[in-house]
C-alpha cells in the first residue's frame, strides 16, 4: 500500500486486484468514485461484480490504458461517434472468445462501471454474432423461447416485410 | 449479476420467467438497444421475430434512439439536417406532406425512411419488374434525394460550386477527386452507388393486373401507341432497354402507375447518364437508343399545347392541374446533355458544360448560392449558362408535318446524320418585385395559367399554386447574350411553384421591346442545385393555339464567370 497511483478493488466474492489508477479511472463509475472519496488508502468495494469477471475487465482496461485518453475525448460520446462500422480488433475479438456467460457478465459489468469502450466492444462481438442469422437462429444462440401466438406470428411476418428477401 | 425481470415500456412483454431464462434477455434493456445499434436492421428485425419481449424492445420503444442511429449509422443524413422542399412532394418522408426538418414532430421518421430504404434497396436488387414493388423503390431513392443534406453555407465547401463552374470533365464516374469528400452527402452516395450497382433504372415496370383498355385499330396505327405491358411480354428480353419504344400516348394505365413511371423518370433525370460511359459498347448503344427516342419526343410539337403552358408539364386527374412532366424532363436532359458530350472540350471553350454527378442535384451547389439574397429562395439572382438546342427549322417541319412516307414523327428520321445545333448562351437575371413586374402590363409574359388569365370558366390550366409560404412566387428581369448578338435581350420571367412541389421557370427573352422567345423549365434538383433548369423553348406568342411555333429544349445551370466576346456562337 502506499503507492498513490495504485488502488485496490474488491470483487463481490471478496477477491482483491490492485491496479494502476490511471487504469480504474476509464471506468466513469470509479473515477467520479475516487474523485469524492479524495486521496485514500481504502480499497474500494465492486459488489456486483465476481473475481473471474473482475479480471477480465482489469485485463481489457490494462490493454487499453494507451487509448485511454479517447475516453475522455469529444469523438466518444454523443452523435459523431458513430463509427458503426462494428469493426472489432484481433485483440478484442479474442479478448470475448469466451462463454457466453461470461460475456455477457463482462459487458453488463462494464456498463454498470460504465467503461464505454468494453461495452461497445462487447456489443459490436454480440452484434456480429446475429449477423444473418433467421429468428430461429438467433433463439437458439441465446436460448429464447418463442411466445408469439400464431395470430401474433401472421401480423409479425407483414411487420417484417421490409426486410425479407421476397 | 441480477436475474429480475427487466420491462420494457409500461407493461406487458415481460421477460420470459421460465425455467432457463435466457442469459441474453437478462441483459439491461439499454444495453440490448445497444447492442442492435451496431447492428444491421435486418438483423434488428431478425431479433425483432424471437419473442415478444424482443418485439417490443424493437417496435414499441418509448423514444427513437434505435431507430435514428440505425438509420444515421447506416448511414444516412441526418433528416433533421435537410433542406424544405416545396408542398406536394408526394415523395418526402412526412406525414403532412410538407418535408419541414425543423418539426419536431418528424423525429418519427426514422423508423419509417430507414425501412423503406432498406426495402427499396432489397426490390433493387431482387431484379423484380414488378411496378408496385418497382414504386415503392422509386419513391425511397427520391425521399432520399430530396432530404440529402445540402452543402454548407459557410463557405468553406466552396470546392464543389467551383467544380461544378469549372465544367467537370464528363467523362466519367467515380473521379478520384470527387468534390463531393469535403461534406459528402450519403443519402447521394446511397442512390448513386445502389443505382448503378442495379441498374434498376433500366428495368421497364411490368403492370401486372392492370386494366388496360384495348386500343382502338385507329390508335393501333398511331405511332407510340404501345402499352407497356404489351411491350414487356413480348420484346422485353430481346431489347431489355426498352428504349425502342416511345412512351406511350393513349393507352389507358390506372394513374398509380402513370405515378410510377413519373417516379422513374425522375431518378434518370436525377441521374442524368452519369452512369454511362462513352467507353464501353453497351453504353453507346443505350445512349443511342435513348438520343433518338428522345429527340423523337421533345422535336414533337404535338407535346406543345396550351393546357401543358407549352413547356415539360402534365395535367392532373382533373385535365388542368398543370405538373412537372418527368419523362418529358428526363428527355431533355438527353438531348442537351448528349450534344455536350459530343463536343469536344477544346470547342466548348468557355462555354462550360454542366456537371454531371448526382451531388449536383443537393441543394446549395449551384454557384453563388452561399451569397444569394435571403429572399432568393431559387438563387434566381446572378450568371447563368443556357444551352438551347434547335433543329434546322425546315428539318422541324419535316418531321412534325411530313406528308411524304413514311408520314410524320417517324423516329427514324433522327438516324445518322440528324444532327442539331447547340447555342450557349448568357444570361443575367437579377430579382424584382411583383409591382415592378405587374407595373409594365406589355412587358409581362404571356401565362394562360394564372388567376388573372386564366379563363376559368374555359377549364384553362391551373399553374403556379402558391400555396407555400416558404417558397413565394419570384419575379426576376435580365438580359440575355449570345457570343455574336451585339444586341443583347431583354428577359423577364417568374419562379414560382407547382401543386406537385415542382419549381417552375418561366421567362420570356425580347428584342428591341418585342417578346419572341418564351421559356418554360423545372428545376431539376433541390433548391439553388448546380444541375439547374431543364425546359423547352418556344415562340413567345401563345394568345392562341399555333401548331407552327418551333420549339427545342434547353438546360441552364449557374456559372460563376460571363461569356467572353468574339468566341463560338453557335456549335454544330
Amino acid at each position: 500500500m502506499g503507492d498513490s497511483n495504485r488502488l485496490t478493488l474488491v470483487a463481490s466474492d471478496g477477491g482483491k486486484f490492485v491496479v494502476d489508477k490511471e487504469v480504474v479511472q476509464m471506468s466513469v463509475l470509479l473515477k467520479n468514485m475516487i474523485e469524492d472519496l479524495g486521496e485514500t488508502d481504502e480499497s474500494i468495494p465492486i459488489p456486483n461484480v465476481t473475481s473471474p469477471v473482475l479480471t477480465k475487465v482489469i485485463e481489457f482496461c490494462e490493454n487499453h490504458r494507451t487509448d485511454a485518453a479517447r475516453t475522455d475525448g469529444p469523438n466518444v460520446d454523443g452523435d459523431d461517434a458513430r463509427m458503426r462500422t462494428a469493426v472489432v480488433s484481433d485483440w478484442d475479438r479474442q479478448f470475448f472468445d469466451v462463454d457466453q456467460d461470461l460475456m455477457f457478465e463482462i459487458i453488463v459489468a462494464a456498463n454498470y462501471l460504465d467503461i464505454k469502450s468494453l461495452v461497445d466492444v462487447g456489443c459490436k462481438v454480440v452484434a456480429d454474432m446475429i449477423k444473418g442469422k433467421s429468428p430461429q437462429e438467433i433463439r437458439d444462440l441465446f436460448d429464447i423461447v418463442n411466445d408469439f401466438s400464431p395470430e401474433e406470428e401472421a401480423a409479425l411476418r407483414k411487420e417484417n416485410e421490409w426486410a425479407n428477401d421476397r | 449479476m441480477s436475474s429480475t425481470v427487466q420491462t420494457v415500456g409500461d407493461e406487458g412483454a415481460t421477460m420470459p420467467a421460465g425455467a432457463a431464462p435466457s442469459e441474453f434477455l437478462s441483459l439491461p434493456a439499454e444495453v440490448i438497444e445497444r447492442i442492435l445499434t451496431f447492428s444491421d436492421p435486418r438483423d434488428v428485425s431478425g431479433y425483432a421475430q424471437t419473442c415478444r419481449y424482443a418485439r417490443k424492445l424493437v417496435y414499441e420503444a418509448e423514444d427513437q434512439y434505435l431507430w435514428r442511429e440505425l438509420y444515421l449509422g447506416r448511414p444516412f443524413d441526418d433528416l433533421r439536417r435537410g433542406i424544405a422542399t416545396p408542398k406536394g412532394r408526394i415523395t418526402v418522408p412526412s406525414l403532412s406532406g410538407t418535408f419541414d426538418p425543423s418539426d419536431p414532430k418528424e423525429d418519427a421518421r426514422w423508423r419509417p425512411e430507414l425501412q423503406r430504404r432498406v426495402r427499396a434497396e432489397l426490390i433493387a436488387s431482387s431484379g423484380t419488374r414488378d411496378a408496385e414493388l418497382l414504386q415503392t423503390a422509386y419513391e425511397a431513392f427520391l425521399s432520399a434525394i430530396d432530404t440529402a443534406i445540402p452543402v454548407p453555407m459557410d463557405g468553406a465547401d466552396s470546392e464543389l460550386q467551383e467544380v461544378a463552374a469549372a465544367g467537370k470533365e464528363l467523362e466519367d464516374r467515380d473521379s478520384p477527386s470527387t468534390p463531393a469528400a469535403l461534406s459528402r452527402s450519403e443519402n447521394i452516395r446511397w442512390v448513386d452507388r445502389v443505382l448503378r450497382k442495379t441498374r434498376l433504372l433500366d428495368v421497364l415496370p411490368v403492370y401486372t393486373g392492370a386494366i388496360v383498355n384495348i386500343p382502338s385499330l385507329e390508335q393501333l396505327n398511331a405511332d407510340g401507341s404501345v402499352s407497356p405491358s404489351e411491350y414487356d411480354l413480348e420484346d422485353a428480353r430481346a431489347d431489355p432497354d426498352g428504349i425502342d419504344i416511345p412512351y406511350p400516348e393513349v393507352c389507358w394505365v390506372p394513374s398509380r402507375f402513370l405515378q410510377a413511371q413519373q417516379m422513374r423518370a425522375r431518378l434518370r433525370a436525377c441521374v442524368a447518364l452519369s452512369h454511362e460511359s462513352s467507353f464501353e459498347i453497351e453504353s453507346r448503344v443505350r445512349m443511342a437508343k435513348l438520343r433518338k427516342a428522345s429527340r423523337a419526343f421533345v422535336y414533337d410539337m404535338r407535346k406543345y399545347q396550351l393546357s401543358t403552358l407549352w413547356g415539360p408539364y402534365r395535367t392532373g386527374e382533373d385535365g388542368r392541374t398543370v405538373l412537372a412532366n418527368w419523362e418529358h424532363v428526363e428527355h431533355i436532359l438527353n438531348v442537351v446533355g448528349l450534344k455536350l458530350r459530343e463536343i469536344p472540350i477544346s470547342s466548348l471553350g468557355y462555354f462550360k458544360k454542366p456537371l454531371f454527378q448526382m451531388d449536383a442535384l443537393r441543394a446549395y451547389t449551384a454557384v453563388g448560392a452561399a451569397q444569394r439574397a435571403e429572399d432568393d429562395w431559387a438563387g434566381v439572382s446572378g450568371t447563368w449558362r443556357r444551352f438551347v438546342c434547335f433543329m434546322d427549322y425546315r428539318d422541324l417541319y419535316t418531321y412534325n408535318y411530313s406528308t411524304l412516307p413514311p408520314g410524320p414523327h417517324d423516329p427514324d428520321f433522327f438516324d445518322d446524320p440528324f444532327d442539331e445545333a447547340l447555342r450557349p448562351v448568357e444570361l443575367t437575371l437579377e430579382l424584382i418585385t411583383r409591382d415592378d413586374y405587374l407595373a409594365e402590363s406589355h412587358r409581362i409574359p404571356f401565362d394562360p395559367s394564372t388567376s388573372s388569365t386564366r379563363r376559368a370558366s374555359r377549364g384553362g390550366p391551373i399553374g403556379d399554386c402558391d400555396h407555400d409560404p416558404r417558397f413565394p412566387t419570384l419575379y426576376f428581369k435580365g438580359y440575355s447574350r449570345g457570343a455574336q448578338h451585339s444586341n443583347d435581350a431583354t428577359i423577364r420571367g417568374k419562379v414560382s411553384t407547382l401543386s406537385d412541389g415542382a419549381v417552375r421557370w418561366h421567362f420570356v427573352t425580347s428584342y428591341d421591346g418585342r417578346m419572341q422567345w418564351g421559356a418554360e423549365g423545372v428545376q431539376v434538383g433541390h433548391v439553388c442545385s448546380a444541375a439547374g433548369v431543364a425546359g423547352i423553348w418556344t415562340g413567345a406568342h401563345h394568345d392562341r393555339e399555333r401548331i407552327d411555333d418551333p420549339a427545342g429544349p434547353f438546360w441552364m445551370v449557374k456559372v460563376s464567370d460571363g461569356l467572353p466576346n468574339g468566341v463560338l456562337n453557335t456549335l454544330h
